[in-house]
């Protein structure tokens, strides 16, 4: 509530993660339409970052991109994401959105609950008692054709599909 | 500033634009600026980070429980320790005035009535209320002695207050509402903390807090306060004497080595006196440990172990003195079933031993009482439909030393028209199981007795709760909800003629009573900078006599007002100022027992955040009238005067 901290850290973490996720995780060429396309990393539903997410990635690139970030309204706009966020506000569509991109090479993160574990996603993250962690699904990560660097899996907690 | 006076140099400037509105535009880019830069350099400090420690950085996690709450199928609110922060509180009842769903009336420096769904009195005994796991009602006579609960409110993360029966999870005494105060992990409390202040009530006050971390995952604070309360007023203006000293210590340790696994270890001490013009000065002290290991098992699946001892001694000259200590053990395990959690289970087991010195004026007989509560629960939560309709099923099975097993279900339906919305529905059983007040107590302290307990004649009083409740998040700036209940209690405490005697009577159960209420909440941020929320309550109840002789005529048991409410605005201003503002309306109090008048009471709170490290606040509490009682009656009543109180943080 202070002005001097409008974005709350927790938040600012996250911004953080999906910035390092799109540095960590590898796509296949396919994924790009062109050999200089840049990185999209999409947010579904409200957008809990306010800047944040934008002068996280602002000057970063993955795998030689630049980095942008799209705001998406509903499940439709998707395509040409290959991060797809989807805010805690989507709750109840959260399936929708994660059965949308089966199979298509796109890395999907979410903070909501049983997300990489009940709800198709690839990366939940988790902020328990004031810590942040991640879990993983490789399985669904790999069905779509994604690379995980094992930096990255070594320091998640990694579980499969149900 | 000759720069201004040639056009030339600003070419690219708009015409129209004056030199004053520039002057405005340039601040306020400045401001946006140097707020973007904050975060640019807190972003810049996360991305030099290695994955590894962005792993194990601790960030606050109080941004979820709104979320968590909106999904809460009971009359729940809660409160944030921001939210407490900005208040003129300097106390844990005090705190607790923020919460619409409570009523809380100062009786004098160092005394509340504090209940929800009625029964309101200096010995409100339908509350369960816990302190970090630790519950702190006295089996004495099922109440709170509010002067020994204090809480470093600087730590205090949250408290959540349900009204309406929570027994089902935290047993007998969850009758009319549960406050759960809980403090901050030692993981969000680094560093040091000096506090310091001091008014016109409220003296000397001291708080002081070090926190650190040692190795990779533990966590410790160590904290200690004091006070001085100055006295409360007699209805003629003069000073009552019952100034009230306050001093405490303590420690938290969490450990934290994996994730989902945590270690809590922490513990209290402290000591107090309360002067009275006769027979003398009420000491008390208290000290207290509790344990808690929660274990992740999988996901959303954890168990948890908590274990805890809790001493607390009374002296009150010519009354009574009371050593009463807790041993509770309490083990609970959660586990996830289909997509929305969970079966929840658990057993406690409690040993209470309680020595009571008597005097002349009354007696608990007998003195020593060891008393022994067994306590198990499961609560199911199925889904009716996917998405929209779910039913939460519970029961709590106790037996305690009195009246045996106790049964305390609960059905909660919740429907979800669409994804901010909430309808819920609930039915309960909760008891209010027999304390020492109602079995085992006589006055005077040496027969012949006036009063006696009812032994084993006492039961537990009844109630059959129906609720309905709505609660919507309009838009994230929005939010509000709506609860309606009836309550059905039987065998209400009364006070009889013993075997038909004009000068002997006997604690019974030979009331009932039905109460009707609705309570409306609301959170809204208009602006960025400004906040407000609160909440109105109407309260209706009737006092069912039947066959009984009671000689308070059902007056004995709590006296409620039919309306009040409470309102906090909470307005950032520029220059790191903060300007907050209570409101408080109280109905009379006359439905039963002695009248008090209404009264609205108005809290200031003017607060500077000089640097990051320190922050300077001046408060006013009650500045509507010189003093105005809120509860008792006429005869023995003090009033609550008007207060000033400044306060100086520093924090490194």
């Amino acid at each position: 509530m202070t002005a001097a901290e409008p974005v709350p850290k927790e938040t600012q973490v996250q911004a953080v993660f999906l910035l390092r996720f799109a540095q960590f995780v590898t796509w296949p060429s396919n994924a790009f339409a062109h050999a200089d396309s840049s990185l999209v990393i999409g947010v579904l539903g409200e957008n809990p970052f306010g800047d944040a997410l934008n002068l996280a990635v602002k000057g970063e690139t993955a795998h030689g991109r630049h980095i942008t970030v799209k705001h998406l309204r509903n499940v439709g706009d998707i395509d040409g994401c290959h991060v797809l966020y989807i805010s805690p506000s989507e709750s109840t569509r959260v399936d929708k959105a994660t059965s949308a991109v089966a199979g298509k090479p796109v890395l999907t993160v979410s903070p909501i609950e049983g997300f990489a574990t009940q709800h198709g996603g690839m990366i939940r993250l988790i902020l328990e008692r004031g810590r942040a962690s991640v879990r993983i699904n490789v399985e669904t990560a790999t069905a779509a054709h994604l690379t995980l660097d094992a930096r990255l899996l070594r320091l998640a907690d990694v579980v499969k599909a149900p | 500033m000759t720069g201004f006076a040639n056009p030339k140099m600003h070419c690219r400037r708009p015409r129209k634009r004056t030199v004053a509105s520039l002057v405005i535009l340039l601040i306020g880019s400045q401001l946006c600026r140097s707020e973007t830069n904050e975060l640019q350099q807190s972003l810049q400090q996360l991305k030099n980070m290695q994955l590894e420690d962005l792993l194990n950085l601790q960030v606050s996690g109080l941004a979820r429980r709104p979320e968590k709450l909106s999904d809460s199928p009971s009359a729940a609110q809660v409160l944030t320790g921001e939210e407490i922060h900005r208040s003129a509180a300097t106390t844990l009842p005090d705190a607790l005035r923020l919460a619409p769903n409570l009523l809380v009336d100062q009786i004098d420096s160092h005394s509340w009535a504090i209940s929800s769904r009625g029964f309101n009195s200096s010995t409100s005994d339908k509350m369960q209320v816990m302190i970090d796991g630790r519950s702190v009602y006295t089996p004495l006579f099922s109440g709170v002695f509010w002067d020994v609960q204090n809480v470093m409110l600087e730590d205090l993360d949250r408290v959540e207050i349900v009204s309406g029966p929570g027994a089902s999870l935290w047993g007998a005494n969850a009758v009319n509402g549960v406050i759960n105060v809980v403090s901050k992990s030692a993981a969000d409390t680094p560093g040091a903390l000096f506090s310091g202040g001091g008014g016109s009530l409220t003296h000397g006050y001291t708080a002081l807090r070090y926190g650190d971390k040692i190795g990779q995952d533990l966590y410790f604070r160590v904290y200690g306060f004091g006070y001085e309360h100055d006295d409360t007023l007699l209805p003629s203006g003069k000073d009552a004497t019952n100034e009230w000293r306050m001093g405490q210590g303590g420690f938290r340790a969490d450990w934290l080595p994996k994730s989902g696994e945590i270690v809590t270890l922490q513990g209290d001490f402290y000591g107090g006196s309360f002067d009275q013009a006769a027979p003398g000065t009420t000491d008390v002290d208290g000290q207290n440990i509790l344990a808690r290991w929660t274990h992740p098992l999988r996901e959303e699946s954890d168990t948890t172990l908590q274990l805890y001892w809790d001493r607390t001694w009374r002296a009150i000259p010519d009354t009574f003195a009371e050593d009463l200590n807790t041993f509770d053990l309490d083990f609970q395990y959660r586990v996830p079933i289909g997509e929305r959690p969970q079966v929840l289970t658990g057993l406690g087991y409690r040993l209470y031993v309680d020595d009571v010195q008597n005097s002349e004026a009354l007696a608990f007989l007998p003195a020593h009482k060891n008393l022994q509560l067994f306590s198990g629960f499961i609560q199911d939560e199925v889904t009716l439909v996917d998405e929209r309709l779910f039913l939460t099923l519970g029961t709590k099975l106790e037996h305690n030393d009195y009246s045996g097993f106790e049964i305390q279900p609960t059905g909660r339906l919740a429907y979800k028209p669409g994804t901010n919305e909430l309808i819920w529905a609930a039915i309960s059983r909760a008891v209010r199981s027999p304390s020492r007040i109602d079995t085992e107590f006589f006055a005077p302290g040496e027969p012949p007795f006036t009063f006696q307990g009812g032994g084993d004649r006492f039961q537990s009083e009844k109630l059959l709760a129906y609720e309905l409740g709505y609660r919507q998040q309009i838009t994230h700036r929005l939010s509000g909800s709506v609860s309606l209940s009836f309550n059905d209690y039987s065998d209400v405490r009364s006070v009889e003629p013993l075997n038909g005697s004009t000068t002997e009577f006997i604690i019974l159960n030979e009331l009932a009573a039905q109460t009707y209420g609705a309570e409306f909440s609301l959170n809204w941020q208009p602006v960025e900078r400004w906040r407000l929320r609160g909440g109105y309550t109407f309260f209706h109840k009737d006092i069912i006599l039947g066959d009984s002789q009671d000689i308070n005529q059902g007056a004995g048991e709590g006296n409620d007002p039919h309306h009040w409410f409470v309102l906090q605005s909470m307005l950032d201003l520029p220059a790191r100022f903060e300007f907050d503002t209570i409101v408080r309306y109280q109905d009379n109090l006359n439905q039963i027992g002695p009248s008090v008048p209404a009264f609205i009471a108005l809290d200031l709170r003017l607060a500077w955040h000089a640097t990051k490290h320190l922050e300077l606040s001046v408060s006013g509490q009650n500045l509507f009238d010189n003093q105005h009682p809120e509860f008792g009656p006429p005869a023995t009543r003090q009033e609550i005067p008007r207060s000033v109180f400044g306060k100086l943080t520093f924090n490194f």
